[in-house]
């Protein structure tokens, strides 16, 4: 027997367990040991081993693994595998009532809850998936089941996928919760239910720095797969989580939800910041407290779906967001569709984030044999604030989620200001001396060169007949870009390939091309109809508008691809009736697939995702692309908050940010917002005045030669919102932290104060810097020209000459190796 | 009707069929269950023992039984006889590692940790065994939880104790048996 005093100690030790926090074990210790030395030793002893105790026995967890001699020794093992497996017991809850839900029917079981099928009542009547936990789960078998990496674990959450919770159930009743359903599936004989048990797992080493993890389960009965996939980048502390669903029944299994990745995390409270907007007002912050229910941020526009919100937020824990310090989350979805994050808090404060795309009308038929792989939702974590959260972001974007992350980017001239739609080869050829002159890289060529019949000379004909207009251009495009090589500088085109015009010889040839529904007028929006990518015959067509394009054309190497409507109207004359629901998903994979083969035929051609302004930015596109275009609104003031917003997930890289006479502003306040980003201009040159060329080139040469390396590679600090400042602050610093650019804007008047770098090296030393002033001026930054080590600058700052609504300052911090 | 649900039920009726009896036919399905489930995985697969364990009491005994008795001998029998498997299992892997494959190894692909999950096992079962001579309730509590994976809740219902008790049981358990171990490490 144990003898009474280790008894004893046991007892105080179990006891003390229950205390959460060290110094609550104390006082409970103190109470429980008063006078007794020697019990207070032997507890103390005991809770010290306790957690290493726990990790030895999860670490040391049985289980079989395959062996020659094991399977050897049996005969008849196939006979014995080919039996189906037991069914699940028939459970005697069915009918009841838990709170306002009616248990309709089971829809699976995992190791720590139930699923049922649910009627809810009232307030409205729907069906629901319901969650019951079971009592008396162990968490730690749970664990140890799945076998995974316990970070793997915590990142993914399937109906029937045993939670890692803290069960906290009392003996008074189950606690439950009420979910969006992760996938929900009818099988090919019309049963309604899924049940995922685990089935294997591997974990593939891809190369140092990413591991692929695959979790596979199957349904008992059916012959209906489901793997949940991690890929993680352990460098970048982000996750890629997706899920692939395979299909081997006799016949089509219905797929009514189907999300990418649903984690389940746990705190005191949560904060969601979304970045919502609307065109010309892109990406602004919005952030609330998460309460209890559930809050649903999604886009049902099918296509350039992020118009009015993006596919990414900020899940702070505990507290909002801040830059520099807390648990913060990070995700976006890599998909340019329609979109749904759900996130549910429960009774026990856990939140459930349901990401993937959007299940609403965009039911899918699974044939037999099929695979239906998600798009990947990205996640990143960080306990050191959302600044960390988007350099994540940022460094993983520029090693893997774009094209040519980790190199530079042209400065281009646009002619869409100079111009609009009123241009012809002589125009161009005039613009470009200009953009020589100014100091541009590239010169792009806009909306209007294409179109004969019906000519592109407003925006209410040509979409889709992408011939050259050989009234305008008679010599054609390789002759512009000729002339623009021999002035030294780029040539690049505008395209709008998945689009129509009712006024078009394409759509006299192919009306059922277009996108629509039968027995409603077609709903034009800007003149113009999407293009059926769900039909083969249109996919071809579309990748051809763009082969035929730049084959011929070898010396255009920039594409803008643009994309100026959603869809209103789900609905094509190539799907069958009942796979009308298929159109936006097949639309996005065909884009998609589309945009990778651009990427892979036209290695040279430098391609921005463009979408009227912020209609399209996720990772899912920009892959196959070096910029984006984050608005049409350029001007400067706005600009700050918008690049703003885009900055928690896209780094400067990806930014495409014009100079343009948008607003009125200064002309050196507009060189300074678009500088923190991809510089480019749209502005008519001959109407500039010589001083503002002399300005614009000035800016120029400074970003390429001196600013570009650092913004464009280098991690991004935000030291001063404009949602809570009267200026914005930011700065970038190298990845060796010998080089940093910090950018001060003034949005109102305000006393000028210190600014606070941030991510400098506190040991360097570095030459303070103002650069980007007018011509002849002097700096009246006090410390110009003075060298300050790191840890100086960060702690006391630099004040910026910038008191007056539009002033802005760039300041260098030079390292001294 | 399988031997298991006529055994459990001479049981059940308080004839003088003895669990001794259900140990080898459980021992024997678990086994046969784990050679089927191992032939179709690939390498690097690994079985849970809950899931054996489960799985053999539907093909064996199946749904149709409800008492929470016939289950507790069940669990009990299969709990003890999934401890034999996996100590075995662990021993035979245990000798491969420490030499008796006669197995060239290459030197750099040799591990530096000399205790492998392996030997944790068979050092967590050779402390069970003291366990069970000074504790044999605390003991049992370790092979249905450690062995058979079964639940807090499952473990309580067979033993007739409540859930609170078992996990004091559980806990207690874990940190005794983890300083026996850690002694021989």
């Amino acid at each position: 027997m144990i003898d009474a005093s280790t008894q004893r100690a046991e007892e105080v030790f179990y006891a003390a367990l229950a205390e959460k926090t060290a110094a609550e074990r104390r006082v409970f210790l103190d109470g429980a040991c008063a006078g007794d030395p020697a019990l207070r030793a032997m507890v103390e002893e005991m809770l010290d081993s306790q957690s290493e105790a726990d990790r030895f026995f999860l670490d040391s967890l049985p289980a079989l693994k395959p062996s020659a001699e094991i399977c050897q020794s049996v005969a008849g093992a196939d006979e014995l595998a080919k039996n189906p497996d037991g069914e699940i017991s028939a459970d005697e809850d069915l009918g009841k009532r838990i709170g306002p839900y009616k248990l309709l029917q089971k829809i699976g079981e995992g190791g720590c809850g139930v699923v049922y099928m649910a009627e809810q009542e009232a307030p409205v009547r729907r069906r629901v998936a319901l969650k019951v936990i079971k009592l008396g789960m162990d968490t730690k078998s749970v664990i140890a089941r799945f076998e995974a990496e316990r970070q793997a674990l915590a990142m993914m959450d399937h109906p029937n996928i045993a939670r890692v919770l803290d069960a906290g159930a009392t003996e008074a009743g189950r606690p439950y919760f009420v979910l969006e359903p992760a996938l929900q599936a009818t099988h090919a004989d019309g049963n309604v239910s899924t049940d995922l048990i685990y089935v294997r797992h591997e974990i593939r080493v891809v190369d140092t720095n990413i591991s692929l993890t695959r979790i596979e389960l199957k349904d008992p009965v059916y012959p209906f797969f489901v793997t949940l996939c991690l890929k993680a980048y352990a460098n970048e502390d982000v996750i890629e989580q997706w899920t692939e669903i395979r299909n081997q029944e006799n016949g089509a299994v219905t797929l009514e939800h189907f999300a990418s990745s649903a984690p389940l995390l746990h705190a005191k409270e949560y904060w969601l910041t979304q970045f919502r907007g609307d065109y010309r007002r892109e990406a602004t912050l919005s952030e609330e407290k998460l309460t209890p229910g559930t809050k649903i941020l999604d886009s049902k526009i099918g296509t350039r779906a992020s118009r009015y919100r993006i596919a990414s937020f900020i899940l702070s824990l505990n507290e909002p967001a801040k830059e520099d310090s807390g648990e913060v989350f990070g995700g976006s979805l890599e998909w340019p569709g329609s979109y749904q994050m759900a996130f549910d808090v429960d009774w026990n404060n856990h939140l459930r984030a349901l990401c993937g795309i959007n299940p609403f009308g965009e039911e899918y038929h699974l044939k037999p044999g099929e695979t239906f792989t998600t798009p990947a939702m990205l996640w990143t974590w960080s306990n050191e604030g959302k600044g960390q959260v988007s350099r994540n972001f940022h460094r993983w974007a520029r090693s893997y989620g774009i094209r040519d992350g980790n190199t530079s980017r042209p400065v281009l001239l646009n002619n869409w200001e100079a111009t609009e739609f009123n241009f012809d080869e002589k125009i161009i050829v005039s613009l470009f001396d200009g953009a020589k002159e100014l100091g541009a890289d590239l010169f792009l060529l806009d909306d209007g060169w294409f179109g004969n019949r019906h000519a592109r000379t407003n925006d209410a004909a040509g979409l889709g007949d992408w011939q050259v207009n050989t009234n305008r251009l008679s010599h054609g495009l390789s002759y512009l870009a000729a002339q623009a090589n021999q002035r030294g500088i780029r040539f690049g085109i505008w395209l709008e390939p998945e689009m129509v015009d009712p006024a078009s010889d394409l759509y006299e040839l192919h009306p059922e091309w277009a996108i629509g529904q039968p027995h409603r007028a077609p709903d034009l929006f800007r003149n113009q109809l999407g293009l059926d990518l769900s039909r083969p015959a249109v996919r071809d067509f579309v990748w051809r508008s763009i082969d035929d394009t730049l084959k011929p054309n070898p010396g255009i190497t920039y594409l803008k691809w643009d994309a100026n409507r959603y869809v209103t109207q789900p609905g094509s004359t190539y799907l069958p009736a009942g796979e009308q629901s298929h159109l936006l998903i097949d639309y996005n994979f065909a884009l998609l697939s589309i945009m990778s083969r651009l990427a892979k035929d036209f290695p040279q051609v430098t391609a921005m995702l463009c979408s009227g302004g912020g209609g399209r930015v996720d990772y899912g596109a920009l892959k196959y692309f070096h910029t984006f275009w984050p608005s049409d609104n350029t001007d400067p003031r706005d600009r700050v908050f918008i690049q703003w917003g885009f900055s928690h997930f896209f780094p400067a890289i990806t930014m495409s940010d014009h100079v343009t006479k948008m607003g009125n502003r200064p002309l050196k306040f507009a060189l300074d917002v678009a500088m923190s980003g991809t510089l480019g201009m749209d502005l008519d040159v001959s109407k500039l005045s010589s001083g503002e060329r002399a300005t614009v080139a000035a800016g120029i040469a400074l970003y390429k030669n001196e600013l570009r390396d650092v913004t464009l590679r280098g991690d991004l600090y935000r030291l001063e919102s404009p949602y809570d400042h009267p200026r914005a602050a930011l700065d970038f610093v190298s990845p060796d932290s010998s080089r940093a650019v910090l950018f001060v804007y003034q949005l109102q008047d305000a006393a000028n104060k210190a600014v606070k770098p941030r991510g400098l090296n506190p040991q360097m030393r570095y030459r303070v810097h103002e650069v980007n002033l007018p011509a002849g001026e002097k700096s009246k930054l006090a410390d110009d020209g003075k060298t300050i080590d790191g840890a100086t600058l960060m702690r006391d700052g630099l004040v910026p000459p910038c008191q007056k609504e539009f002033e802005s300052s760039v300041i260098e911090l030079a390292g001294e190796k | 009707m399988s031997d298991v649900t006529v055994i459990l039920q001479a049981i059940g009726r308080g004839e003088e069929r003895t669990l001794d009896e259900l140990l080898p036919l459980v021992y024997a399905e678990l086994r046969h269950l784990a050679a089927a489930r191992m032939a179709q995985e690939s390498a690097g697969h690994t079985l849970q023992p809950t899931a054996l364990v489960h799985e053999a009491w539907m093909r064996l005994v199946g749904d149709g039984d409800r008492t929470w008795k016939n289950r507790a001998y069940f669990f009990g029998a299969a709990a003890e006889a999934m401890r034999r498997i996996l100590i075995e299992s662990a021993r035979r892997k245990s000798r491969l590692k420490h030499g008796g494959g006669q197995e060239r190894l290459n030197i750099a692909d040799l591990e530096l940790s000399d205790t492998t999950p392996d030997d944790k096992v068979l050092l967590i079962n050779d402390a069970l065994e003291r366990l069970e001579a000074e504790h044999p309730e605390r003991a049992r509590v370790v092979v249905l939880k450690y062995f058979a994976g079964l639940t807090n809740k499952e473990v309580a219902e067979m033993l007739g104790v409540s859930e609170r008790t078992v996990d004091r049981h559980w806990v207690c358990a874990k940190e005794w048996l983890f300083r026996k171990v850690r002694t021989q490490m």
